[in-house]
């Protein structure tokens, strides 16, 4: 199977559950690579959220393990950042550093970096509680990176943002990219598709699929077959550059393949008593617009 | 630590949630001693009494506080649950310490009591109202929304609690035997309130400081309790 290699891996999260009132949440194994950004997509309720918040330290499995290769500095940026805080972003950025254990010198040069980076010094000493969603977002991002981390979170940071606002985002982020740091983003919006290296998709808590991003931006094909009886079907008889990502799932069996080898594909999968289900183009914009919704 | 404290502090006091609580006990004090006669441990007693349940109330609005998004940040910056915990149990001790103060030397400043102050007297009432208050704070950590998820719950039973731990005393008549054990399950609110009407304001025994001992037990016991709910709930999110 051609699938994402690690070698040394930030951090790693071995066979991790998640569930709540015998419901499965997360049932996945998953490994991050230094300076690498993985964007996390995933349709409602696919446990995308509950993985950064485990990712991040904010919550727990319930069964196993998240290494981390080295201490790691963490930076979070959520989902909706609140909006009613009566503190200015000065006060603000001061009082989450101070938290950090950042000293006052080296805090105050910082702050009045990312102050000029995202263009707020105007603002700077305006109570946050009127400032639009866009302003909450720069601020939620200048928290996140004062430190700043080895590993970025961020959980649908362009949401809920006007086109401009994505714009001056996107640049950001691409920034800190550019300085190595290690970006997970669970998002929804194609423009981000650029700017990740890699991306899994979530269905279910388990992961559905597991890919470079570059190798989604050739065409490909979906073969969706079931097999009647329970066969155990050699996929490594079938892989060599032809399938580029397998999704199995009790009877089910996904394959994302390159469209001049399909045919060989699917007959390899009908001698072996499959019924082929669906054949398709593989979009991967559609991949992206079709897991609109948070979790 | 200290910085937690201090931004927790400034998060409270920015919300103006204070001030319903606090304004309520520098009113019930003020009135208190405009009337006659304040016998020095009967009123330290009651002002006491009344900060027990001035700071629970206090201190369950402060548990909510943080906007849960904000929650979420903060303890990553700390990278502690425990210490945020902690810092939340400080601050709001902080406050409880200056409602005590006050409490403590309005009477003395404008010499409202009857009888001049000892002491022995001064420092067992402090120690009283300190505890008392450490008391409302351990049960409304306990009451607070992380753990008791509902509003009505969380208040009524708050509440419930509060007002038993003073009351529960003229029920034990018709309790039987065998389940008594059970009254040492309430807060010892009313045994420390008890133990201070009685005393003459002279001698220290020891029987004076067991139900102070007791509460210090309960409070501790009830704080640990209250820390393993609370890193329980959080490995169901």
């Amino acid at each position: 199977m051609n699938q994402v290699i690690l070698l040394n891996p930030l951090i790693e999260l071995k066979s991790i559950k998640k569930y709540y009132k015998e419901k499965n949440i997360l049932d996945l194994s998953l490994s991050i690579n230094p300076g690498e950004s993985l964007a996390i997509l995933g349709a409602n309720g696919s446990g995308k959220s509950t993985l950064l918040r485990i990712i991040g330290g904010l919550a727990l499995p319930n069964r196993g393990k998240v290494i981390q290769s080295k201490k790691i500095e963490m930076g979070f940026v959520p989902e909706g950042f609140p909006r009613h805080l009566r503190f200015t972003p000065v006060e603000y950025l001061l009082h989450m550093g101070k938290i950090h254990g950042l000293s006052l010198p080296l805090l105050k040069t910082r702050i009045e970096e990312l102050l000029n980076l995202f263009q707020l010094q105007k603002v700077s000493r305006q109570r946050m509680d009127s400032f639009s969603k866009g302003m909450l977002q720069k601020i939620a991002i200048m928290q996140a990176i004062l430190h700043p981390p080895d590993l970025l979170i961020l959980d649908e940071p362009l949401s809920g943002l006007d086109a401009q606002s994505q714009n001056d985002f996107l640049h950001i982020l691409q920034s800190l990219k550019q300085q190595g740091m290690t970006l997970v983003l669970s998002v929804h919006e194609p423009s981000l598709l650029n700017l990740v290296d890699r991306f899994i998709v979530l269905r279910n808590g388990r992961v559905h699929m597991d890919r470079m991003a570059k190798d989604i931006r050739e065409p490909s094909m979906v073969i969706e077959a079931t097999f009647p009886q329970k066969i155990d079907i050699d996929v490594t008889a079938i892989q060599q550059g032809v399938v580029k990502n397998i999704y199995k799932e009790k009877d089910y069996l996904e394959l994302l393949v390159t469209p001049g080898n399909s045919d060989e594909v699917l007959l390899y999968l009908l001698q072996k008593g499959a019924s082929i289900r669906s054949v398709y183009y593989y979009e991967p914009l559609l991949e992206w617009t079709k897991t609109k919704g948070g979790d | 630590m200290a910085h937690l404290i201090y931004y927790y502090f400034t998060y409270y006091l920015r919300s103006y949630r204070y001030f319903p609580p606090v304004a309520t006990y520098l009113v019930f004090i003020i009135i208190f001693y405009t009337y006659r006669p304040n016998p020095t441990i009967d009123s330290y007693t009651v002002t006491a009494t009344g900060l027990y349940y001035i700071i629970a109330w206090l201190s369950l609005g402060f548990f909510a506080i943080e906007d849960s998004i904000q929650h979420q940040l903060t303890l990553i910056h700390s990278k502690s649950y425990l210490q945020n915990y902690i810092a939340k149990i400080m601050t709001l001790f902080l406050i409880a310490t200056g409602l005590t103060l006050f409490s403590f030397l309005y009477p003395i400043a404008f010499n409202l009591l009857d009888e001049p102050l000892t002491i022995k007297v001064g420092t067992l009432s402090l120690l009283h109202h300190l505890l008392v208050a450490l008391l409302g704070i351990a049960l409304a950590s306990f009451f607070q929304r992380d753990i008791v998820k509902s509003v009505i719950t969380s208040i009524g039973g708050l509440t419930l609690v509060l007002v038993a731990s003073h009351v529960y005393i003229a029920f034990t008549p018709f309790i039987p035997k065998q389940i008594d054990f059970l009254f040492y399950l309430f807060p010892p609110a009313y045994k420390m309130v008890e133990v201070l009407m009685n005393w003459n304001g002279t001698t220290l025994e020891l029987a004076l400081f067991l139900p102070f001992f007791q509460s210090a037990i309960y409070i501790a016991f009830l704080f640990l309790f209250s820390y393993f709910l609370l890193k329980r709930k959080r490995s169901l999110l």
